[in-house]
């Protein structure tokens, strides 16, 4: 009973609502029309799929010329410089000074033991004979 | 040339563009639903130029958005955009009216406070030529529409008088169909408590 009467409710909720459809004004309806209208030219086409451009595969193996020279420049251009603290080859001694183990206070002393040697050599014989003997 | 017109010459120039078949689809599918669209937002808004407005942005949304979308899924997604609409027009409302009223209230032309009573606006949103063609029943019908809360009322509009089944009822109100099911419930009890045996 509850049901039917609840049924015929909503039978009749929608029956006056259509029916109301058709007592819609004039202006109201040209504006709908106008509205759709707009809308219906505002659907964006679907892009087609693209085709590679005719300039594309020319410029495109251009630019990867340019990239290999230019990275075979670079190359060639580090490779060829020298070592900038190694490049002299007046340094070559002091690098074997550095890399070596020998004490460096002997090499900061070396005006010393240069002028004992020159003393030694130019000393007389008997000097060096007694100084060994003694 | 009349709107109709435009809309035939749009469709005409789509035949090359081979999107005819949606063009003509959309076209039947917004001729179907506008007229119940505008009656839909006009209950939800009770003014008539807003309710034009709600449903002019959805259907610019749905062609522009999902016009390529399976035509089944339109019908949910059209009456989503409009409901998202009628939302946003009652919240902008609230808030002007928020400030109006912190402003000291509305004024006329002249400065002079605006009468109350005379400045109510009809709850159906009718003026008085649309309210002598209006059926008494649908007039209560409205009323008895405007005074339920608003998920209440898309559920009784979308469900009852659109027609749509539960399931696209609850894709357009953005909720489970078992919320479709107990705001409808509600809604049918509270309107038949408004409008009486009798109505």
């Amino acid at each position: 009973m509850n049901q039917n009467s609840e049924a015929a409710f909503l039978r009749k909720a929608h029956t006056v609502f259509v029916e109301s459809l058709d007592r819609l004004d004039a202006r109201v309806l040209a504006r709908l029309r106008g509205d759709r209208a707009r809308a219906l030219a505002s659907v964006t086409r679907p892009q087609p799929a693209r085709r590679p451009r005719s300039w594309a595969l020319p410029t495109g193996a251009m630019a990867i010329v340019v990239v290999a020279i230019a990275c075979g420049f670079l190359w060639w251009n580090q490779n060829s410089q020298p070592a900038a603290p190694f490049a002299a080859g007046n340094n070559n001694e002091d690098m074997a000074i550095v890399l070596g183990n020998d004490n460096l206070d002997m090499y900061a002393d070396m005006d010393f033991y240069r002028w004992l040697q020159a003393q030694q050599q130019n000393a007389p014989q008997g000097d060096s004979g007694g100084s060994s003997s003694g | 040339m009349s709107a109709l017109g435009d809309c035939e010459e749009t469709v005409c120039r789509w035949f090359d563009g081979g999107v005819l078949d949606t063009a003509a689809h959309l076209n039947a599918f917004l001729a179907s639903v506008e007229r119940r669209a505008f009656r839909i937002a006009q209950i939800g808004l009770r003014n008539p130029d807003d309710a034009l407005d709600a449903v002019q942005d959805a259907m610019l949304q749905l062609a522009k958005r999902y016009a390529q979308r399976p035509q089944e899924e339109w019908p949910p997604l059209f009456y989503r955009i409009l409901q998202s609409r009628i939302v946003d027009c009652q919240r902008r409302r609230a808030v002007r009216n928020r400030i109006m009223s912190f402003f000291g209230g509305q004024r006329d032309a002249e400065g002079d406070p605006l009468d109350p009573i005379e400045a109510a606006a009809d709850l159906a949103g009718r003026d008085p030529s649309e309210q002598v063609a209006q059926s008494a029943a649908m007039q209560a019908l409205e009323i008895a529409l405007a005074a339920l809360p608003g998920r209440q009322r898309e559920a009784f509009v979308l469900r009852i008088l659109e027609g749509l089944d539960v399931a696209d009822t609850a894709k357009s109100m953005g909720c489970s169909e078992g919320s479709v099911k107990t705001h409808l419930s509600r809604a049918v009890h509270s309107l038949r408590e408004t409008l009486g045996e009798h109505w």
